[in-house]
């Protein structure tokens, strides 16, 4: 199988098999269109991720390179945050700002699979929590004023009562 | 280095990807974190929510039926207020009350209220549920007589008079064509086409009567008239064709509601429900191949044009007859009934009724309270009902309305 060489922020370089790095759509269209060949020692430059993210990301993507590709985005799919694998939810036990670079890493090297379950992580995260616990959770700074969150609140309450 | 990996560091897009995989409540209460969020969830809550099923009474799917709503709702508004309609949670207002009792008919606009009273057809501005008391008027010089029934469309009011007369009106120039005698009695029905060029009446006579109009001069010429041996309640132009509906008393005939082609004058299909006293009272097209229909019988019926069956049917869980009917062109209709002033509201898509509205202004305190609903209207976040005595108003968007619910007589 050929390696390519892919270089994070930092500067550090990694060799990953080709394959498993093509699940990243940014990559393999990059190599698409640069029409690398495999003879070549090219090195492709990822300056949006760090080398902590990037090992972090080859690790999902090897233990997940022989998954089906992931469905498209139904419209009629029940959303659903209850079918994280076992292996998903302990790679994911991280600190909240690792969890978040990795959504910013999946993102921007479009990893579909990697995106939805870093999401849905979030989304398990915020389930159930009042609006302070949410806040708290986050480090979210409350920046309404006292009537405004007097009217918000009153405009929400309807989901409260059953 | 300022990080953005936390949540409020990220982009709307990925906020909104984050978002779609909460639920309702967790939504709402996200809402409630800070500025930004609130402003995301309300913005977007169309994407963010996009799988969910369509709300009863606010989905607002139909553009005829947004065009008589005075607000575009949000997902989440759509979904609040949609629950204050299943759970009877409102504000009422009666409005032009008035000692004599009428026969009333009402038509809703975005912007106004149309109301016959006598022999007046009055046209309120409102703007949502607050109605400005001081009308636009119309009566007949020609006539004392009341009028039974009338249809607005585009620039045109169209009126059937109990003398049997019809009167079409310019609402932009103010003029109108009075048509003494078209019937022997009572014009029970009138409407009108979108192109504002047919009339149809329809009378007490058992006459249906179509009228070709001149939108220019507003001169009117008799097409194609049919005599069916039963009164007639209800005319109704489809409109996206040449296709008129006619409901009758059926006390003569097995067939209650008649559908005629009105461009070459014949009928096409008769439909019945083979059942004692089944006139009908009320009837609204939904698209070219069914009708809606409700009336003596007590039941809120659909029929299928191209089987000519009952395809769906409802039942009045008190048994009074339905004296009319609004739909949402979704999934979403109410009937008003004959007695106590209630109104009924149905998802199409359940066998029983959601909810029961009765109007305050016709609860029993003595004699003579207990009117029928002649005439009523909603739009997303209020209904409008005419009853003997009042215009009733009832407002379910608010946050803090009185709960009436009646949900389990629905059952």
């Amino acid at each position: 199988m050929p390696n390519i060489k892919l270089q994070s922020s930092d500067g550090e370089t990694f060799e990953v098999d080709v394959e498993i790095a093509k699940c990243s759509v940014t990559i393999k269209t990059m190599l698409e269109d640069l029409g690398m060949d495999d003879e070549e020692e090219e090195v492709v430059p990822l300056p949006n991720v760090n080398s902590a993210i990037l090992r972090k990301v080859i690790h999902w993507a090897t233990y997940h390179k022989d998954d089906p590709p992931p469905p498209e985005d139904d419209e009629n799919k029940e959303k659903r945050t209850d079918d994280i694998s076992s292996w998903d939810a302990d790679f994911l036990k991280v600190d909240q700002g690792t969890l978040f670079e990795l959504i910013l890493a999946a993102n921007y090297l479009d990893i579909k699979g990697l995106l939805d379950v870093t999401c849905k992580t979030v989304a398990n995260m915020i389930k159930g929590k009042a609006p302070e616990e949410i806040r708290k959770t986050f480090n979210i700074k409350n920046d309404f004023t006292a009537s405004e969150e007097e009217q918000v609140r009153k405009e929400n309450e309807w989901c409260e009562e059953k | 280095m300022v990080s953005n990996s936390n949540l409020s560091g990220l982009s709307t897009e990925l906020l909104i990807k984050i978002f779609s995989y909460a639920d309702i409540p967790d939504l709402c209460r996200l809402k409630q974190t800070c500025r930004r969020f609130n402003s995301i969830i309300s913005s977007w809550d169309h994407i963010i929510l996009k799988d969910i099923p369509l709300p009863l009474a606010t989905n607002q799917m139909s553009n005829i039926f947004l065009s008589k709503c005075s607000h575009k709702l949000t997902t989440l508004e759509k979904l609040r207020i949609s629950k204050n309609w299943t759970i009877g949670k409102y504000y009422e207002k009666s409005l032009l009350c008035v000692k004599k009792k009428f026969m009333p008919w009402l038509q809703l606009e975005e912007k106004c209220i149309w109301l016959s009273r006598g022999r007046f057809v009055f046209c309120y501005h409102r703007k949502g549920s607050y109605v400005k008391l001081k009308p636009i008027y119309y009566y007949h010089r020609e006539t004392n007589s009341d009028v039974a029934h009338f249809q607005k469309k585009g620039n045109t009011l169209v009126c059937g008079l109990r003398d049997g007369s019809l009167c079409i009106n310019n609402t932009v120039q103010r003029s109108s064509r009075f048509l003494r005698s078209c019937h022997e009695s009572d014009v029970n029905s009138v409407d009108i086409n979108t192109n504002e060029n047919i009339v149809v009446s329809g009378g007490r006579d058992n006459w249906f009567k179509v009228w070709k109009r001149n939108i220019e001069t507003n001169e009117v010429a008799l097409t194609y008239e049919n005599n069916l041996q039963d009164r007639i309640w209800k005319v109704a132009i489809l409109d996206e064709g040449p296709l008129l509906a006619i409901g009758t008393s059926a006390n003569n005939n097995i067939n209650s509601i008649f559908i005629n082609d009105i461009q070459r004058a014949t009928n096409i299909l008769q439909l019945s429900c083979c059942e004692y006293n089944h006139g009908v009272l009320d009837m609204k097209w939904d698209g070219p191949h069914c009708v809606w229909s409700c009336g003596y019988d007590t039941y809120l019926r659909k029929w299928d044009l191209r089987t000519g069956n009952c395809v769906q049917i409802y039942k009045d869980p008190h048994a009074s007859a339905l004296y009319c009917l609004d739909y949402d062109y979704c999934n979403t209709v109410m009937t008003g009934t004959q007695l106590h002033g209630r109104v009924i509201l149905w998802d199409v898509r359940q066998k029983n009724s959601v909810q029961l509205f009765f109007m305050e202004s016709c609860k029993s305190r003595g004699l003579g309270r207990n009117s029928p609903v002649y005439s009523l209207a909603f739009e997303a976040e209020y209904l409008f009902t005419a009853t003997d005595q009042n215009l009733n108003v009832l407002n379910f968007s608010g946050y803090n309305g009185a709960i009436h619910d009646y949900s389990d007589c629905c059952k």
